[in-house]
């Protein structure tokens, strides 16, 4: 595309439409709008010119890249805008201005940020995400939400600003303010990782994500569940593509939150948990490094972000229908929502990684990647967190959710545009996932759009040997025939109210006291404090006055005002320096 | 619903009375009406148990069938080249994080109201 | 632009501006007190008279900015020639200053009437503004002395002055009363303080004109008296420019004052203390002084730092508006004096140019929040939930100024902390970046609730739907909001003043 519609950033397209939207109280045209941005946006991208700055401008010194399309963010704004087109399909049925609004705004900064060619405007777009995106948490309107959502907001700020402050060093120490590969090494550098960690849900970093996710709106979480970790991952296979680190880091975010998967409660939140353990095998092969690796990531990416959505589609239509995402109160649904739960098993077949569903040939390809690279430790976690998801998500989700105990629970089947977006989220899980029977098709359209496309190993990738196949169904049939022994004699761990308690527990519980005790503790009991301070110090503080105060304002010396002796304080404090520093 | 330690339907062995089938629809009756059947469990567990076995078996048949010198499966590492390796680490992982649920569960579960303000339900109302 | 002020103005008001700019608002205020019209035409002669001072601000800059690198305007009061007769010197630094001071009165007199008219008592209201414009007046005239005695003079008018106007917030709420004699003991002390190091450098120099006085501190050099006079100016200073742990007086001070003296002082008073300090720590005094340099990194430094984390974790557990801006406004003095206490060109500079846009920022955030005074009554964060809706133009210019004050893109606040942070990595303080970016973080939080409360929550109060603040309000608020995005966009104007200011004291300057 030529002249001056090629040189728009898609994202911005998104953006407008949510800003338009804000403005519209009229519901079919928000939805119009919805439906219509998603696909202009994606025909811009499909003719957008490659690897060429297409949109620049210098900013008080800065060269900046808003509009560069290369293989990579090629990928990932395309899984965006097809989420971002399903997402709109599924929230056909609601009426919310603000929910319409900031979540059109928040899918196309996160659109808009694979673009930047430079950090100071990924960070722009960055922030945009995460203060448009903290309303469809709001949106459900209850106290949790809220705490949730603040909490939310104060880490992503905290990423975005982490970001910036990082590029900035790095400019001062190289002038050079691109988006490009980096070392780490420089403490710039390193703020940057940090600030990529936060929202990649990093092992520590990650309790805003199981926190807030499943508090949020039905349609809002799907809308979440898409796009800023997947805008993370993006940003970490850009800059930090090969960094070793990354490699344990990813195993170890495989691992950990299928444990805390397995006692949780609330399904939207092991939806969560096993959104952030399908990110630690992106984090791992963006670690590897290699191009068959980036490649095992980007397809993860794309094939995750459909998947996912769709689970997440299929627990909102519960929520939606029955008012409750918890296991203990679900069970049975199938009677009455038989759709959904086809579709909440393909995308359950998806995620476990089973053949002939994406899962499988885009797992498959990171898998082989950290193998080829000898990482034997890392593999073997992997292997052991792919049995994992099958536990938490392939089973658990739609076993307590619509087989399992009878709840007695029988709802109407989820409203007919919630069928239609999940209906297209499972057409793409399948079609991605079938074997390349007519070249182009199948997985090979997935392998084709992937960055490194022309790289020999990759190209020679074959998902569908006998082996492979041979291997997998060994892995998820014994792990299944795991899951009905344990069940049949009674071992499998019964669902049961609570919350489960993560890391944050540190600043939910200690932190925050901590803030509020000595919040109250400068505004209350600081005077007080000070006054003790100030009876023990009133000798000196007679002292100092008799011999500095020649007017005689201070001569009376009962003054016992906090104050007043921190007036002393630091006029003994700046005389000690001014005295004894030579 | 009830809090009970019973971990249902699968170790359900058919002495419990059916759940109500009257509002079910038609697709989901023929779909998945099998799986509320008295006999799912047991058929389900004698069907995984056949295909777990076959799945283990046939690794040894394929691997002769491939004749001298080949082999039929590719192995990364030494670990892996064991007979049935995936199916043994699949079990054995499924399993240890089954049975972590118990000791997990005790230690970290608290109630619902532990951070005073998770106890809230959802913010959605349902649509029935 | 600026020839073209200087052709239109004539010659005795370009000649006596120093002058003027004193003698204007010191007759106008004892005139106020007799003007008939219960306050009225008292109300409009201040609004007349702190106009025509932003006016001979504009010409004392335009002076200024005549002479490349910035000129120094010397003007001798009553013809008695420095360093024995009092001298008013105007350089790039203060008229900087000056010319704040004189836009923020105008504006926020202009805005004052409808809050007056609510708050101050009928028989009142002319006195009020004769104090009002005898504060005003000092202000300037601290800003323009080059006399540190003098300095002292003005400071003490502008200071008893406020107590008053503090005091008459008494009206509204009967805690104006202790927050005003607070006010006034940590005042004085601040003041006494500051005549006290002047006395020992008096002492030791036998002069009182500053560039005189620099130039005879050199022959001193650094004695114990010097010494010791440096560290009670860099105090009482500090506790007038709210410098951490001595602010103490000023949250209650802004909290319960009448709404148009919280929206002036906070965006003025302070930062003549800071300039005041500026002025002693480069001007006067230098960092060839090894105390200097030692007090600028030992107290300066760690005090600006603490006030940024500290007052902003306390801004985040307020429940008053007023408290919250208040605390933030001690948050953000720390940012300057981090600034300043760099000790660079360029450190200075951004304090300075950070100095401009806060005024600009707390100046918009209260009078947004005297509108809510004026037409809901309250200041509880609580009061202001669902304004967003009843108090559109209000709220939104409120919204403005409040992002700047986060330092979101576009705005004045974040190209000053750019600023801020670009000299501290300059100086390799990346460690203190840190913590300008992580308090920024601080401030998102505190302000956030606010806007969180005004923008999405229903109004508790559905009666009071859509009244807004008055028009006569409104139009200062959207200046200062629009200035807000001006700066934003061209800080180059701003900053470049900045950068003159402190071009001055480090090139040319006093000496």
């Amino acid at each position: 595309m030529s002249g001056l519609l090629g040189t728009i950033n898609p994202g911005l397209v998104l953006i407008l439409a949510g800003l338009i939207a804000g403005m519209t109280p009229v519901q079919r045209v928000r939805q119009g709008l919805a439906l219509a941005a998603p696909v202009i946006a994606l025909l811009m991208l499909l003719t957008a010119t490659r690897d060429t700055d297409l949109a620049t401008m210098s900013m008080m010194g800065f060269d900046m890249v808003f509009y560069r399309v290369d293989g990579l963010s090629f990928i990932f704004a395309l899984a965006f805008l097809i989420a971002a087109l399903i997402n709109a399909v599924y929230a056909l049925h609601q009426d919310s201005q603000i929910e319409d609004s900031m979540g059109l705004a928040y899918m196309g900064a996160a659109v808009a940020a694979c673009f930047c060619g430079d950090f100071i405007s990924l960070f722009v777009f960055w922030e945009l995400t995460a203060v448009t995106s903290v309303f469809l948490i709001f949106q459900s309107g209850t106290r949790a939400a809220y705490k949730a959502g603040m909490r939310y907001l104060g880490l992503h700020v905290l990423s975005g600003v982490l970001l910036l402050f990082g590029a900035m060093q790095l400019y001062f120490a190289t002038g050079d303010i691109s988006v490009r590969q980096l070392e780490l090494g420089n403490p710039g550098v390193l703020l940057i990782f940090l600030a990529l960690g936060i929202k990649a849900g990093f092992p520590f970093l990650h309790t805003w994500l199981a926190d807030a996710y499943p508090k949020a709106t039905v349609t809002g979480t799907v809308v979440l569940s898409a796009f800023t970790t997947k805008l993370a991952i993006y940003a970490l296979a850009r800059i930090f593509p090969g960094e070793t680190s990354l490699v344990w880091i990813g195993a170890i975010m495989t691992v950990y939150p299928v444990f805390f998967a397995v006692v949780e409660n609330d399904l939207r939140k092991v939806l969560s948990f096993s959104l952030n353990n399908q990110l630690g095998f992106m984090v791992c092969a963006i670690g590897i490094g290699t191009p068959l690796a980036l490649n095992g990531a980007a397809a993860h990416a794309f094939s995750h972000i459909m998947y996912k959505s769709l689970l997440f589609m299929s627990m909102g239509a519960v929520l939606y229908r029955t008012g409750t995402t918890k296991a203990t109160e679900l069970g049975g649904l199938h009677r009455t929502m038989p759709w959904t739960t086809v579709f909440c098993l393909i995308g359950a077949a998806s995620i476990s990684a089973f053949p002939l569903f994406s899962g499988f040939v885009s797992k498959s390809l990171s898998m082989s990647a950290v193998a080829y690279a000898g990482f034997v430790i890392p593999w073997l976690m992997l292997l052991f967190a792919s049995a994992g998801v099958l536990e938490h998500s392939g089973i658990k989700i739609p076993y307590f959710a619509f087989f399992g105990h009878d709840s007695g629970k029988r709802p109407k089947e989820a409203p007919f545009n919630m069928l239609l977006a999940m209906g297209a989220a499972a057409f793409i899980c399948v079609g991605v996932g079938l074997p390349a029977l007519i070249p182009g098709f199948g997985f090979d359209w997935l392998y084709s759009i992937l960055p490194y496309a022309d790289d020999p190993k990759t190209m020679g990738y074959e998902p569908y040997t006998a082996d492979h196949i041979l291997t997998q169904m060994q892995l998820l049939i014994l792990a299944i025939f795991a899951f009905v022994v344990l069940q049949r004699i009674g071992a499998y761990p019964p669902e049961k109210r609570g919350i489960i308690l993560d890391t944050d527990i540190l600043w939910r519980k200690l932190g925050y006291g901590l803030a509020r005790w000595s919040g109250s503790v400068w505004t209350k009991v600081g005077p007080t404090m000070s006054g003790v301070f100030g009876s023990l110090s009133s000798r000196a503080f007679r002292r100092l006055e008799a011999a500095f105060s020649p007017r005689g304002t201070l001569a009376r010396g009962e003054l016992y005002n906090s104050m007043a002796v921190w007036t002393v304080v630091l006029l003994g404090l700046s005389l000690l320096v001014a005295f004894f520093i030579r | 619903m009830s809090d009970s330690t019973k971990p249902p339907h699968l170790s359900d062995h058919g002495e419990h009375a059916l759940p109500d089938d009257s509002h079910t629809r038609p697709t989901a009756k023929l779909l998945f009406g099998w799986t509320s059947k008295p006999w799912t469990g047991r058929l389900l567990f004698i069907l995984f148990a056949v295909a777990s076995l076959g799945l283990i078996l046939v690794e040894p048949l394929l691997e002769m069938a491939a004749g001298e010198g080949h082999h039929f499966r590719h192995a990364y590492f030494n670990i892996d080249a064991i007979t049935g390796f995936y199916a043994w680490w699949g079990f054995g992982s499924f399993a240890l994080v089954v049975l972590a649920g118990w000791p997990l569960g005790r230690l970290m579960r608290r109630e619902e109201d532990y951070y005073d303000d998770e106890s809230e339900p959802a913010g959605e109302e349902p649509h029935p | 632009m600026m020839e073209w002020i200087l052709q239109m103005v004539p010659a005795w008001a370009e000649a006596h501006a120093p002058a003027l700019m004193i003698i204007l608002p010191l007759m106008a205020a004892p005139l106020c007190v007799f003007l008939p019209g219960q306050g009225r035409t008292a109300w409009l002669m201040t609004v007349v008279v702190t106009g025509l001072c932003l006016l001979l601000s504009l010409v004392l800059l335009a002076q200024v900015r005549s002479v490349e690198g910035g000129a120094i305007i010397s003007y001798a009061m009553g013809g008695w020639a420095p360093p024995h007769g009092i001298e008013f010197r105007i350089d790039a630094l203060n008229v900087l200053v000056l010319m704040l001071v004189s836009a923020i009165a105008f504006l926020t007199s202009i805005f004052g009437w409808p809050t007056v008219q609510a708050e101050i008592n009928e028989q009142k209201r002319a006195m009020f503004f004769g104090a009002f414009l005898v504060c005003f007046m000092g202000l300037l005239g601290v800003t323009s002395t080059g006399d540190a005695f003098n300095l002292f003079v003005f400071l003490e008018l502008s200071s008893i002055a406020t107590y008053v106007l503090v005091a008459l917030g008494s009206g509204r709420d009967r805690r104006a009363l202790p927050a005003a004699i607070n006010y006034l003991l940590m005042g004085t002390i601040g003041a006494s303080f500051y005549v006290v190091g002047v006395g020992f450098l008096y002492a030791s120099t036998g002069t009182l004109n500053m560039a005189d006085l620099s130039l005879q501190l050199q022959d001193v050099g650094g004695n114990r008296a010097v010494q010791v006079g440096f560290a009670f100016i860099l105090v009482g200073l500090g506790l007038k420019a709210a410098m951490f742990p001595l602010h103490q007086w000023l949250p209650n001070a802004y909290s319960y004052s009448p709404s148009f003296v919280t929206a002036f002082l906070a965006a003025t008073a302070t930062k003549v203390a800071i300039y005041a300090l500026v002025r002693f720590l480069f001007s006067v005094f230098s960092l060839e002084y090894i105390f200097e340099g030692a007090s600028l990194a030992m107290i300066l430094a760690p005090m600006g730092i603490a006030a940024m984390l500290a007052c902003s974790f306390q801004a985040i557990f307020q429940t008053d508006v007023r408290r919250t801006l208040a605390y933030s406004s001690v948050a953000q003095v720390g940012y300057m004096l981090l600034g300043i206490s760099l000790g660079t060109a360029a450190g200075v500079s951004a304090g300075m140019f950070h100095l401009v846009n806060h005024a600009l920022m707390k100046g918009a955030l209260f009078m947004a929040v005297a509108g809510v005074v004026l037409t809901y009554q309250g200041t509880r964060i609580h009061d202001f939930t669902g304004l967003g809706r009843s108090a559109p133009w209000t709220m939104t210019a409120f919204a403005i100024a409040a992002l700047s004050l986060i330092g979101v893109p576009l705005t004045a606040g974040f190209q000053s902390k750019f600023a801020l942070v670009s000299a501290l990595l300059d100086s390799g303080w990346w460690w203190a970046a840190m913590i300008v970016v992580f308090s920024s973080v601080l401030a998102v939080i505190y302000m956030g609730r606010i806007l969180e409360a005004v923008f999405f929550r229903p109004p508790n109060n559905p009666q009071k739907r859509h009244k807004e603040a008055p028009l006569l309000l409104l139009l200062p608020l959207w200046v200062l909001a629009l200035a807000n995005i001006w700066v934003g966009i061209s800080g180059s104007f701003v900053s470049g003043l900045a950068d003159d200011a402190a071009a001055a004291l480090f090139i040319g300057g006093v000496k």
